[in-house]
């Protein structure tokens, strides 16, 4: 398909917020007031969130996950808060997502922080306390062990995870750019 | 690329790397040759001095910062050398797996209550552990006191190994060699300076790093230093014999004799420690052995933690001309940079798409959804398909002795409207035989087309929409793919050939037939000549003077010419006579 070219779905599957975020209605979303979306997301079909997991000892609303603008969480993906146990106490830690990230289907996601720009790729696993710096890519079925950091503007692939390239220096726009277009043609039937 | 589809690719840029553009000789058009001059845009960066593409491959890079990856700091160029081009801070590689390690604390005692703030955080000794594949530094003996500044700890053990001593006493020999050698050196760069190729080779930090290269090899990169040195250039040659301080192969067996105050065996120790083997994975495997440390420990048990090497940011500069091409910001996490020349804000963006032939079935639904509906083409069966999962469809392949229309989408950078003239270059014969029938042909060969300026979304009127709507149901009823996209009233709005103009954005039609006895994959050459308005000489982003002009226009007007190469498809002969779909998505 050229890229102009609409991407059709369902206007049943799919509910479609104020702020733009389109969030599929077969996608399982736990705790959804500590979940925030930063707008014109795209959440597909089996997506689970865990909103729920929030860090220990807390009462009332939290952030516990904040997505930025124009990002596509993958098929059956998992964001999950990332956990560990400090000073004795078991807690989760919240989880942000940067602008224009998408994330591949199937992968599993516990990173502490992704910047804006990131790319994962399908079947990946990114394990507890990473931090992936802005348009860092992982490339597909890659494994990124617990607390890595990944700098930006790398490209990681592997099991675990090992820096392939550098990416070019226009990077940022060629993203900010994609995303924008997946948005906008993925149109309701 | 996540969310293009597979049937859409990026046309390839090919980048003259120095040379000068021929408009009548296109350049390689099959792999291996193509591959090394041909990239994305946006891996491209543009010189406005010379008004050239420039690639990777041909910049001159300079390191702008070293940063280590894992904590990010920024090393200072100074101690870079001293620390061995690694962290010298916490950092630290897994020797098996290349995981970065993490500090621990050993467990606390068992009769600690599990719930206690102690029960999680042990107590010393503390160590190193790769929570990837569970190596952890106990295993080779090496455990710490405190938490905190591991490299520092470390480097007691590290300076007194033989290696490491060895190593710099080849340094302090080497030195005065060195020395000598880099004040003679200003010889060779002046010398070098008429050639473009050796001078960049010369004024290079390689050459300045080392300087009796310049000397010694110098014939071989171009340098002429030759008429001069004399005397001198014999006695800086000169080098005393360097004497080990370790007996060579016996560097860890005499150090092992130390510390046991006897003579031990390395090699019957091997041979011991081999016989006992069970498993591959108790060698230590040659990357690591060679990559990893600086003993080469012939078993995986032996192996050390690492001290995770630097990274570095690199500025470019324009092999021609010199100015700089790409300044990173010198923040290690920054992506900003001071300066960013790149392609694709000067030259049209091209997107090459494959218009699927009309199947039984998707006539068939086409007729379900009604002709007035949006339903162009084949309905995509996964609703809402991920833009990561769209990189699997596979693409059918192209068939021997058929008509396939392409679709080319220009897209406009710049701030001025332009005027592109495409020509496609002759195929040649695949495998390069002289007189072979060419593998396909292209209709129309040569088009020209307006693009307009690149302008805000607001700012374009709409009247341009509905142009691609009206001209596409007629497409669905003409049916299969063979049908010519030219002898349709299609193209009356815009102009022969033109598909769609839309903001700054134009598509044109392109008509290929595949030979009859074609196989593999086919690209083709296009040469793509744009002329647009300079209303500034000196004014960015209009390069300034153009290598190539195109004839008969104004002074005003200037062009820019550049190969591409349009990846066509792969040419698959059909395995059995009935087409099915298996048949189709079963070859690569």
């Amino acid at each position: 398909m050229s890229s102009s070219t609409p991407i059709r779905y369902s206007k049943s599957d799919y509910i479609e917020t104020d702020t733009g975020n389109k969030v599929a209605k077969s996608c399982h979303i736990k705790g959804p007031s500590n979940i925030v979306l930063g707008g014109k997301t795209i959440i597909q079909p089996g997506v689970m969130i865990r909103g729920d997991l929030r860090r220990a000892g807390g009462s009332g609303p939290a952030v516990v996950i904040a997505v930025g603008k124009y990002c596509v969480m993958g098929e059956n993906s998992v964001i999950r808060p990332p956990c560990k146990t400090y000073k004795g106490v078991f807690s989760y830690y919240p989880m942000k997502i940067g602008d224009y990230v998408s994330i591949g289907s199937n992968s599993i996601v516990e990173a502490a922080s992704i910047g804006n720009g990131v790319e994962i790729g399908k079947n990946c696993i990114i394990g507890p306390l990473t931090i992936i710096k802005d348009n860092a890519r992982i490339a597909d079925n890659s494994i990124v062990g617990p607390g890595t950091i990944i700098p930006s503007l790398g490209e990681w692939g592997g099991s675990p995870a090992r820096p392939t390239v550098t990416l070019p220096e226009s990077t940022p726009e060629l993203i900010e750019a994609k995303a924008k277009a997946y948005y906008a043609r993925f149109q309701p039937e | 690329m996540a969310n293009s589809t597979a049937s859409s690719s990026q046309v390839l840029v090919h980048c003259p790397c120095l040379n000068a553009l021929s408009i009548s000789r296109p350049p390689p058009s099959e792999p291996p040759l193509s591959t090394y001059k041909h990239h994305d845009l946006s891996s491209l960066l543009f010189c406005e001095e010379c008004d050239a593409i420039r690639c990777d491959t041909c910049v001159s890079c300079e390191i702008a910062c070293f940063y280590c990856p894992n904590c990010l700091f920024e090393v200072p160029s100074a101690s870079v050398r001293g620390e061995k081009n690694r962290c010298a801070r916490n950092c630290f590689q897994c020797p098996q797996c290349t995981h970065t390690l993490s500090v621990v604390a050993s467990d606390p005692d068992p009769s600690t209550p599990l719930s206690s703030a102690a029960a999680s955080a042990g107590q010393p000794p503390y160590y190193l552990s790769c929570s990837y594949c569970r190596w952890d530094s106990k295993e080779v003996g090496i455990v710490f006191e405190k938490p905190t500044g591991l490299a520092l700890q470390l480097q007691k053990s590290e300076e007194a190994a033989p290696e490491i001593v060895e190593f710099d006493h080849v340094k302090d020999h080497l030195e005065p060699f060195l020395r000598r050698g880099q004040a003679h050196a200003p010889h060779a760069t002046t010398s070098a300076a008429t050639s473009a190729a050796s001078a960049s080779l010369s004024s290079s930090s390689f050459l300045k790093d080392m300087p009796g290269l310049g000397q010694r090899y110098g014939s071989l990169f171009g340098l002429s230093s030759r008429a001069r040195g004399g005397e001198a250039q014999g006695a800086r040659d000169e080098l005393e014999k360097y004497e080990a301080l370790f007996p060579a192969g016996g560097l860890a067996a005499s150090a092992k004799g130390k510390e046991k105050g006897k003579d031990v065996d390395l090699d019957a120790e091997h041979v011991r420690a081999m016989r006992e083997m069970r498993e591959m994975e108790d060698v230590a495997s040659l990357d690591k052995r060679w990559t990893s440390s600086w003993k080469q420990p012939l078993l995986a048990n032996d192996l050390k933690p690492l001290r995770t090497p630097l990274q570095a940011k690199r500025s470019k500069r324009c092999p021609e001309c010199k100015h700089i091409l790409i300044k990173p910001e010198q923040k290690a996490s920054s992506i900003r940079f001071k300066i960013k020349l790149v392609a694709s804000n000067y030259l049209p963006s091209i997107e090459l798409y494959r218009r699927p032939p009309a199947t039984i079935g998707s006539r068939l639904s086409a007729i379900a959804a009604g002709t007035a509906s949006g339903m162009r083409r084949t309905p995509r069966t996964a609703i809402g398909r991920s833009m990561n999962d769209a990189g699997g469809v596979e693409e059918e392949p192209l068939r021997p002795g058929r008509t396939y229309t392409f679709e080319l989408s220009f897209t406009n950078p710049l701030y001025e409207p332009i005027s592109v003239r495409t020509q496609v270059a002759r195929p040649i014969a695949q495998g390069g035989v002289e007189g072979a029938p060419a593998p396909f042909a292209v209709s129309s060969p040569t088009m020209s087309f307006p693009i307009s300026a690149y302008a805000e979304e607001w700012e374009y009127e709409d009247d341009d929409d509905g142009g691609r709507d009206g001209g596409e149901d007629d497409d669905l009823e003409g049916g299969d793919g063979s049908a010519s996209p030219f002898k349709k009233k299609r193209g009356s709005k815009y102009g022969a050939g033109i598909v769609e103009r839309k903001m700054n954005r134009t598509t044109v039609a392109l008509e290929v037939a595949v030979g009859r006895d074609t196989v593999g994959p086919i690209r083709a050459n296009m040469l793509v000549t744009f002329v647009y308005q300079s209303e500034d000489s000196a004014a960015p982003p209009s390069p300034t003077k153009s290598p190539v002009k195109g004839g008969g226009h104004k002074d005003d007007q200037k062009s820019f010419s550049f190969w591409t190469l349009l990846p066509l498809g792969t040419v698959t002969p059909r395995a059995e006579p009935r087409r099915s779909m298996a048949v189709s998505s079963s070859s690569g």
